[in-house]
């Protein structure tokens, strides 16, 4: 890739849930590209741009653990009559929920000792939304911004593996060096089964998903890729290649 | 890869008529009552559908029916010719008022279709639905009995259930397109763009789950769906896909063959499956997994169930040269197992899932018996004969004093230890030590347990009988407690040969024995004197020599030992009583002493 990074990043734990078993979670074998989008997110990112993952390095055997939690079964709702629509609008209201009533324990699958390797570039948005002129292309500008904080180690919010209490530590991969060297027992190839790409965001007037800056709605759409591993490497197809239009 | 490799295998159920797959749109039920109509339409009578199983109680008849699972929820949901109680007759002694209400649905919803079915059967049971009225069910004293059974209707004189006849099937099936409006969307299991499932058909069987069924993909409260989703929109799978997950994971869990594809363990239902029919598969939840039933009587009875365990344990004890060929078409059938569990009662979680190769799960398994292998207690010949390699059941049941009590998660932790070859799990090893010490019984599995523990997880040599040249002092105390307690035994038998004593020092003391043995075996050395002086001429030479060699290799008594030297204590004192009470190693200890 003539504009990318590489990133190294690890932890003591990770869940990438299948959205099959997200209740009760069961963790994907390695981790999703929108996972490692997030990471990427996390440390540096501006509206204009898109990272796009090309490619992921599993660098650790897969271990896993299984872990009960007690957690929430209800939100508070926006709308209806103990919405916080309603609350905000007449200025009173109670929303909090209390947790006794609506107590749920969950299992979960999850990963453990994870270290991966994220090989991304940057893509700059086609158009300024308003129908402006073109902007320039600056994927450099932002790369090396990207490269800066993270060796560094700054980021907005602390990046996670797929669920926010598992936190990620990462380190810049220069461009002299080489990933560390696939683990024993992930040499050749391994069919990991369909995992999730991506959500893909389109507009539909009648979607739930409600865009923060311009008040759009939009639908969200999981898009799914077959990912097959290659002595710990998985490639993953551009978005637009796994959905046709926009 | 779950729900994929579910789908993959409906296929090669779906073609295998013994297993009983329901086709699409149909379900298997448990029918327990028929109402028998006149072909007018009048009620001849209300009669037991049940077959008389074994142990004297009747088992509900399992019926192919039109329609899936009823949903669970508030609302009114009247099936198509089957119906509980309730739809069916208005009989709910409970809640009669309800009972009128669900019967009116039933009677309405196969009325208002009466003139588009247009059949004789059809018409008679209209007849008999609008002439029925629900307090007329409780002369009935076959429905005091039925339970929580479907009903379906029958004419009198004729075989087959009304449901049955192809004429309403196929008004049925013409009539039941989809009233929802599709949402369409990439499917997670196949890839293909297509109309999603709102609700999965409902899984039954898993231990803990409620008897109408779980679901894997359920998304039952708020807080579990994005994106303004809701239910099964969150996981989006197309409607044939769900059907094919869901009837493969039945039938694998409560079909015909559900011996052999499913055991309950420690909580979780485990179910095993391999892509093509195989031996393992025949045998692996009896022989592997394990039972609180004695696998042996199932092996016994059947004759082509013991030939295909000779041949599967040949493949384990010997390796892959012994075996290809005979057990597999080839060794590259891939096996799946997954633990599935319940914590709440509509969802089903999952404990763990495995997938590989046949040939590397025999590796799994031979090098899980090495680990393990120890000499046996009760051999052949015995009234219940130790197994030489066993099951998980019997390794996780030594964890609790009732079964009842065996901690959930060690059982997947085991299972998980031994298909991929890792650690075992801690915990089974200190609740083993526990149970040990609150029992004071070490028996075949307990020191298969601790032998495992110690070869696996710390690495360390040890013997699978008893070796007299081991130096560490936690195994030779244990064989010197083997011996002192063997010595007093022997001192009180008397002529009879019998032991006339309860309690032995095993009872008194072996905890701190094998805790704190400084403090102990001082003091047990000295009263061995007494018994050793009641032994007579040979036997008390040779017992004396005996501890005497124990004893020569420990330079000093611990003050304490650790856990896994309390490991090792246990495997001292079960080798040597083991070697005492074996004929010909007693031969062999007398003529070598």
């Amino acid at each position: 890739m003539a504009y990318g990074i590489r990133l190294e990043v690890w932890g003591d734990y990770a869940s990438f849930n299948r959205p099959e078993m997200k209740v009760e979670r069961v963790t994907y074998d390695a981790i999703t590209p929108s996972a490692a989008r997030g990471i990427l997110e996390a440390i540096y990112w501006k509206p204009e741009m898109q990272w796009i993952v090309d490619r992921i390095h599993v660098l650790a055997p897969l271990r896993f653990t299984h872990v009960r939690r007690n957690e929430l079964g209800s939100k508070i709702p926006i709308q209806g009559a103990d919405g916080v629509a309603k609350a905000a609008a007449s200025g009173k209201g109670a929303l909090g929920i209390c947790v006794e009533d609506h107590r749920q324990q969950r299992a979960a699958v999850i990963l453990r000792d994870v270290r991966y390797g994220i090989e991304a570039h940057v893509e700059i948005r086609p158009a300024h939304e308003d129908g402006g002129p073109p902007l320039p292309h600056p994927e450099a500008k932002h790369l090396e911004m990207f490269k800066r904080r993270a060796r560094r180690g700054q980021f907005f919010h602390h990046p996670y593996l797929g669920c926010r209490e598992f936190p990620a530590f990462f380190r810049l991969i220069e461009d002299d060096e080489e990933f560390p060297s696939c683990p024993d027992g992930l040499q050749d190839f391994r069919d990991l089964g369909l995992m999730l790409l991506d959500v893909e965001y389109s507009e539909d007037p009648k979607g739930s998903v409600v865009e923060a800056n311009r008040g759009r709605r939009l639908r969200a759409t999981p898009r799914f890729f077959h990912a097959r591993m290659n002595d710990g490497v998985i490639e993953v197809p551009s978005p637009s290649a796994a959905w046709g239009a926009a | 890869m779950i729900l994929k490799s579910l789908y993959d295998l409906y296929e090669r159920l779906n073609e295998d008529p013994t297993y009983d797959v329901a086709p699409p749109g149909r379900s298997y039920q448990k029918v327990t009552f028929v109402v028998v109509l006149e072909p007018d339409g009048s009620l001849f009578d209300i009669q037991d559908a049940r077959s008389s199983g074994t142990g004297g109680h009747s088992t509900p008849r399992r019926v192919l029916v039109p329609g899936v699972t009823k949903p669970s929820g508030a609302g009114f949901n009247p099936r198509f010719l089957w119906d509980s109680p309730g739809y069916l007759l208005g009989w709910k002694p409970d809640n009669p008022e309800r009972g009128m209400m669900e019967f009116e649905s039933f009677r309405d919803s196969h009325v208002c279709i009466e003139p588009d079915v247009n059949t004789p059967e059809f018409t008679a049971v209209c007849e008999f639905l609008r002439s029925w009225s629900p307090d007329r069910a409780a002369s009935f004293p076959i429905l005091q009995e039925i339970g929580s059974g479907f009903g379906v209707f029958q004419i009198r004189g004729r075989t087959g259930f009304i449901h049955e006849h192809p004429d309403i099937l196929a008004r049925w099936d013409a009539r039941e397109g989809s009233t929802d409006v599709a949402v369409e969307a990439e499917c997670l299991v196949t890839g293909r763009f297509g109309a999603v499932a709102r609700l999965h058909p409902k899984v039954k069987g898993v231990a803990g789950s409620q008897p109408a069924g779980a679901t894997i993909a359920g998304f039952n409260d708020s807080a579990y769906c994005s994106y303004g989703l809701t239910q099964s929109f969150n996981a989006p799978v197309s409607e044939d896909a769900a059907h094919r997950y869901t009837s493969a994971l039945n039938v694998l869990l409560d079909g015909p063959h559900r011996d052999k594809h499913r055991r309950v363990i420690g909580g979780n239902s485990v179910v095993f499956w391999t892509e093509k029919p195989s031996i393992i598969e025949d045998v692996f939840a009896a022989f592997v997994i394990g039972d609180s039933n004695a696998f042996a009587d199932a092996a016994s009875q059947d004759e082509a169930i013991r030939a295909k365990l000779e041949v599967f344990v040949t493949a384990l004890r010997h390796g892959r040269e012994s075996y290809s060929g005979d057990l597999d078409p080839t060794e590259e059938t891939r096996y799946h197992v997954v633990g599935l569990s319940a914590p709440t009662p509509a969802r089903i979680a999952v404990r763990f899932a495995h997938h590989g190769t046949v040939a590397e799960l025999l590796d799994k398994l031979r090098q899980h018996f090495r680990d393990i292998e120890v000499q046996r207690q009760f051999t052949e010949g015995s009234k219940r004969p130790d197994p030489e390699m066993p099951s998980v059941w019997l390794l996780v049941r030594q964890t609790a004093r009732e079964s009842a009590d065996i901690p959930p998660t060690l059982t997947s932790s085991l299972f998980h230890a031994i298909m991929s070859g890792t650690r075992y799990p801690d915990g089974l090893y200190s609740a083993v030590l526990r149970r040990i010490a609150a029992d004071r019984h070490v028996n075949y599995a307990r020191a298969c347990v601790i032998k495992g523990y110690l070869v696996r997880n710390l690495g360390m040599e040890v013997p699978v009988a008893l070796d007299t040249t081991r130096p560490d002092p936690a195994y030779r105390l244990g064989r010197l407690f083997a011996a002192l307690e063997k010595t007093q035994l022997d001192a009180h038998s008397g002529d009879s040969g019998r032991p006339s004593i309860n309690r032995t020092i095993r009872d008194s003391h072996y905890s701190s024995a094998s805790t704190n043995p400084a403090t102990v075996v001082p003091r047990l050395l000295r009263t061995y004197q007494h018994h050793l002086g009641k032994l007579d001429g040979g036997r008390k030479v040779n017992r004396e020599r005996l501890v005497q060699e124990i004893l020569a290799a420990i330079d000093v008594i611990p003050a304490h030992l650790g856990l896994a030297e309390q490991g090792l204590f246990a495997l001292g004192y079960y080798h040597q009583m083991n070697s005492f009470y074996t004929k010909t190693a007693d031969h062999a200890e007398t003529s070598a002493n």
